[in-house]
C-alpha cells in the first residue's frame, strides 16, 4: 500500500506556522502575566518555560518550513548543512526545559519551606508576644504587691523578681543563684526546698531570715509552671521583720513587767523587813559603848541589811520601779563633780579622759541615778580592759539625731544630750552585745559581777525617757551611748532643782512636833515610832488608814505631820493623805515606802511637791526628811 | 588598562568560538563528533525534556490541577509528553531501514510504502505537529486564563 507524502508536508508546514504563531503569542502573554509579579516562582517558571518552548517552536517551525522549501526546490544538500543547527537548537531547548522544570520544582520546595518557616516564625512570634503580654500582666500585678516575689528555677537561679524585691535587694539580677544573692552562700542551703517544690510539687511555708536583705520573711514556696512552660518555684515573701521586732519588744516588755511586778512585791516586803533591822541596829549602836564587843557585830548586821537594800534597789532600777526624783541639771557639771569617784573605780593602768561639750547640757534627771549608771558603765569598761587602756567619757548635744533604741526598738526625735562612754578594750561579738542589757546576763567570771549593772543602767535611762545603745566589735572596744532628752523640750517638764543632798549621818536634827505615823507593818511601825521618839518627836500611831482617819477626826487631837506608808491593805498613802487634808488642810505629809506602785509616782518619777522617804531608811535620813517635810 | 585587555580577550574568545560553531563541516572537531552522535544527543535532549515535564506533572500537586488554567496546563504537559515519545521513536526510525520505504522522485519524497506496523507508526509519527499544535494551544489557553485572572484581580 502506498501512502501519499503530501499530508506530511502540509501538516509539517501548517503545523510549523501555527506553533510559530502560538509560541509568539505565549511568549507575549507569559511576559505580561509574570511582569507584575517578579517574585512569583511559578510565574517565573512559566515565563521561562514559555520562552524556551517559544525558542524551540521558532527553531523547529522555521526549520521545518525552510526544510520543506529547500526540499521542494531541490536544495536537499543545503538543508543537510543547515539541519544540524536546527536540531542542536532544539536539543538545547529540551535541556533548558528539563533544567527549568527541575529548578522550578526545587525552587517551589524551597519556597514552601520558606513559607512554612515564615508561618512557624510568625506562630513562634505570636506565642512569644502572648508570653510577653502575660509576663507584663503578671509583672504589673506582682510589682504592685507589698510582698517580695521571685521565681527560682531548678538550677537555683532567679528567673523573675518583682519591684519590692528589687527595692530590698538592689544587687539582685536575673540568673543569679538565689543562695548567693539572698543567703550569702556559695552553695545551696542545706535545708533548701527547691527540689521538693519543683519536682514533687510540694508547697512550703516557713519563716526565714535572709542575710542579703537583713530581714525576716514569712516565705511561701509554691510550685508553678511559668509562662515559658518550665517548672519553677514561686517564692512569696512577706516581710515580718518589724512584726518580729514588735513581738520581741512586747516579749521584752512583758518580761520586764513580770520582773517589775515580782520585784515590786519582793521589794515591798523585804524593805519592810529590812527597815527594823537597820533602824534597831542604829538605835542599838547609839546606846552601845563604841568599845563594846557587840558594836562590830551590830555594825555587820546593819551593813548586811544595807547591802540587801541596795540589791532590792537595783532590781527596782532595772525593772523601772525605782522612785526617782528628777531635777534639771547640767550633765557636764554632774560628770565633772563625780569624775573623781569614777577615777577611783579604775586601775592605774587605765587612763580616764573627759571630753565634755562646751555649752551646758541641761537635762531632767535624778542625779544619783545617772551617777549610778555612769559608774556602772565605767566599771564595765574597766573590766573589759584587764591589760589597761583608755576610758573616754564624752558629752555632746545632738539637735535632731536619728535614735533607734536597740533594746526597745522605739524611735526618738528632737534635741538630745548624748553621753558616750567608750573603752579601748576587747570588745564584744554581736550575739553578746545584743543581750548585754538583760538582767543577770554577764560574761564576767563567778563572783565578779551580778549581771545587774547594765540592766539597771538600761532601766534607769529608760525611766528618764532616754535610750541607751551599745556598739562594739571584737578587738575594737565598746561604746555605750546614752540619749537623754534636753530639759524643757516637753511641756511642763522643767523642774527646779531641789536640795537632794544625801543625809549626813553626823548631822541628825530632831524636833518636838507631833507626827501621826500610819504603817501596817508592826516591825516597821515600831522602829519608826522608836526612832521618832528618840529624835524628840511626839508620835501618834495608826496601823490602818481607817484608824488614822479616826485619829485625825478627833477635835482635840493635834499633829503637824502625817508620816504614812504608801501601800496598805485598806487604802494607800496618797488617798489617806487627801482624806486627812480634807479635815486638816494644812497638814504636811511625808510618804515612806519600799515600793510605791505608781501611787505617788508615775513610772517611778515622783510627783511634784511630794516628800518621800525610801525604805529601808536610816535614822539620819528619817530625821532629815522629817525636817524637810515640816519645812 | 588591564581591565580593557581582559575584556578584549573575552571578546576575541567569543568570536573564535562563534566561527568554530558556525562552520561545523570544515571544523575538525565537528567532523569527529558527526554521524550518530547528533542523533544520540538529540534523543538525550528528548529524554531530559520528557523527564522535566514528567517531573512537573508528578511534583505539581493534585490540588493545583483543579484550579483555573491548571487543567489546560496539565493537558499541555500530557500532550508534550506524548509528542516527546512520538518524536523520540521517529528519530530512531529515521536512521532505520524503514526509511527505505519512502518513495522518492528526483530525490524528493512523494509517497510511503506501507508494509508493516512499524511503517504505519513511522508515517504517523511524521505527523507529530498534530500533537504539538494542540499542546501549544493548551499552553496558550492556560496563559490566557491566568492573564485574565490577574487582570481581574488588578
Amino acid at each position: 500500500m502506498i501512502l501519499p507524502w503530501w499530508p506530511i508536508i502540509v501538516v509539517d508546514v501548517v503545523g510549523s506556522l501555527l506553533i510559530l504563531a502560538m509560541a509568539f503569542r505565549c511568549i507575549i502573554m507569559a511576559r505580561k502575566w509574570s511582569h507584575d509579579s517578579p517574585d512569583d516562582s511559578f510565574k517565573h517558571y512559566i515565563n521561562m518555560l514559555t520562552m524556551t518552548i517559544g525558542a524551540f517552536a521558532i527553531s523547529r517551525g522555521i526549520g521545518h518550513v525552510v526544510k520543506q522549501a529547500l526540499l521542494i526546490s531541490d536544495q536537499a544538500a543545503l538543508w543537510n548543512q543547515l539541519s544540524p543547527y536546527s536540531s542542536a537548537v532544539n536539543t538545547a531547548t529540551f535541556i533548558m526545559i528539563a533544567a527549568f522544570s527541575i529548578y522550578f520544582n526545587r525552587q517551589t520546595k524551597i519556597k514552601l519551606q520558606i513559607e512554612k518557616s515564615a508561618i512557624d516564625l510568625e506562630t513562634t512570634r505570636a506565642a512569644a508576644n502572648i508570653a510577653e503580654e502575660n509576663e507584663n500582666r503578671l509583672r504589673t500585678i506582682f510589682d504592685n504587691m507589698e510582698d517580695a516575689i521571685y521565681l527560682i528555677n531548678a538550677d537555683h537561679r532567679i528567673c523573675f523578681f518583682n519591684r519590692k524585691l528589687q527595692t530590698l535587694l538592689p544587687h539582685c539580677v536575673i540568673d543569679a543563684p538565689c543562695y548567693e544573692v539572698m543567703m550569702e552562700r556559695r552553695s545551696p542551703c542545706p535545708n533548701c526546698h527547691n527540689n521538693e517544690v519543683i519536682e514533687n510539687g510540694q508547697a512550703f511555708n516557713h519563716e526565714v531570715y535572709i542575710p542579703g536583705m537583713n530581714r525576716i520573711f514569712n516565705m511561701s514556696e509554691i510550685p508553678l509552671t511559668w509562662i515559658d512552660g518550665k517548672r519553677v518555684k514561686l517564692n512569696v515573701g512577706r516581710d515580718i521583720t518589724e512584726q518580729k521586732q514588735l513581738e520581741d519588744q512586747l516579749r521584752h516588755s512583758q518580761k520586764m513587767e513580770a520582773i517589775g511586778t515580782l520585784a515590786g512585791g519582793v521589794a515591798h516586803d523585804i524593805n519592810n523587813a529590812l527597815t527594823p533591822i537597820i533602824g534597831y541596829s542604829e538605835l542599838i549602836l547609839l546606846t552601845l559603848n563604841p568599845d563594846s564587843p557587840l558594836t562590830p557585830k551590830i555594825q555587820h548586821i546593819r551593813q548586811s541589811a544595807r547591802r540587801a537594800s541596795e540589791l532590792i534597789s537595783r532590781i527596782l532600777a532595772f525593772s523601772r520601779r525605782q522612785v526617782i526624783l528628777q531635777e534639771e541639771r547640767d550633765i557636764n557639771t554632774l560628770i565633772r563633780d563625780t569624775a573623781a569617784m569614777f577615777r577611783s573605780l579604775i586601775e592605774e593602768n587605765i587612763t580616764f579622759e573627759l571630753l565634755l561639750a562646751d555649752q551646758p547640757l541641761r537635762v531632767l534627771v535624778d542625779a544619783s541615778q545617772i551617777e549610778q549608771v555612769l559608774a556602772n558603765l565605767v566599771v564595765n569598761a574597766r573590766d573589759a580592759m584587764a591589760q589597761g587602756g583608755t576610758i573616754l567619757l564624752e558629752t555632746e548635744l545632738a539637735e535632731n539625731p536619728e535614735i533607734i533604741c536597740q533594746s526597745c526598738g522605739s524611735k526618738a526625735a528632737g534635741p538630745h544630750v548624748l553621753i558616750l562612754v567608750s573603752d579601748s578594750g576587747s570588745g564584744m561579738r554581736s550575739e553578746i552585745s545584743s543581750r548585754i542589757f538583760e538582767p543577770y546576763f554577764t560574761t564576767k567570771g563567778l563572783n565578779k559581777g551580778t549581771g545587774l549593772g547594765l540592766a539597771m543602767a538600761h532601766g534607769i535611762i529608760h525611766q528618764h525617757g532616754g535610750h541607751i545603745n551599745v556598739s562594739s566589735e571584737p578587738g575594737m572596744g565598746t561604746t555605750f551611748t546614752i540619749y537623754l532628752p534636753v530639759a524643757g523640750t516637753k511641756e511642763g517638764e522643767s523642774i527646779e532643782a531641789s536640795d537632794t543632798t544625801p543625809a549626813d549621818p553626823t548631822l541628825i536634827i530632831g524636833g518636838s512636833e507631833t507626827i501621826l505615823v500610819v504603817e501596817d507593818d508592826d516591825q516597821v511601825r515600831r522602829i519608826t515610832v522608836d526612832s521618832l521618839q528618840a529624835l524628840g518627836y511626839q508620835v501618834l500611831v495608826a496601823d490602818t488608814g481607817k484608824k488614822a482617819l479616826e485619829i485625825a477626826a478627833q477635835p482635840d487631837c493635834r499633829f503637824d505631820l502625817l508620816l504614812t506608808d504608801v501601800i496598805m491593805p485598806d487604802t494607800n498613802g496618797r488617798q489617806l493623805a487627801l482624806e486627812i487634808q480634807q479635815i486638816r488642810p494644812l497638814i504636811r505629809v511625808l510618804y515612806m515606802s519600799g515600793y510605791t506602785d505608781n501611787v505617788i509616782a508615775h513610772h517611778g518619777v515622783l510627783d511634784q511637791g511630794i516628800h518621800f522617804l525610801n525604805k529601808p531608811f536610816s535614822r539620819a535620813s528619817l530625821a532629815q526628811k522629817i525636817r524637810e517635810a515640816l519645812g | 588598562m588591564l581591565q580593557q585587555r581582559g575584556r578584549r580577550t573575552v571578546v576575541d574568545f567569543i568570536l573564535l568560538l562563534s566561527l568554530y560553531l558556525l562552520l561545523p563541516t570544515t571544523a575538525m572537531a565537528v567532523q569527529s563528533h558527526g554521524g550518530i552522535e547528533g542523533v544520540v544527543s538529540h534523543e538525550l535532549g528528548h529524554i531530559l525534556f520528557f523527564g522535566g515535564i514528567l517531573f512537573i506533572l508528578i511534583q505539581g500537586g493534585i490540588d493545583r490541577w483543579k484550579a483555573p488554567g491548571w487543567h489546560s496546563f496539565q493537558k499541555f504537559l500530557y500532550l508534550t509528553l506524548l509528542w516527546n515519545i512520538l518524536t523520540f521513536i521517529e528519530h530512531i526510525l529515521d536512521i532505520s531501514p524503514i526509511t527505505d520505504n519512502i518513495i522518492r522522485i528526483n530525490g524528493a519524497a512523494s509517497g510511503f510504502r506501507l508494509d508493516s506496523a512499524v511503517g504505519a507508526f513511522y508515517y504517523l509519527s511524521r505527523l507529530d505537529h498534530l500533537v504539538l499544535v494542540p499542546a501549544l494551544y493548551f499552553l496558550m489557553r492556560a496563559l490566557q486564563i491566568w492573564t485574565k485572572k490577574t487582570g481581574d484581580k488588578a
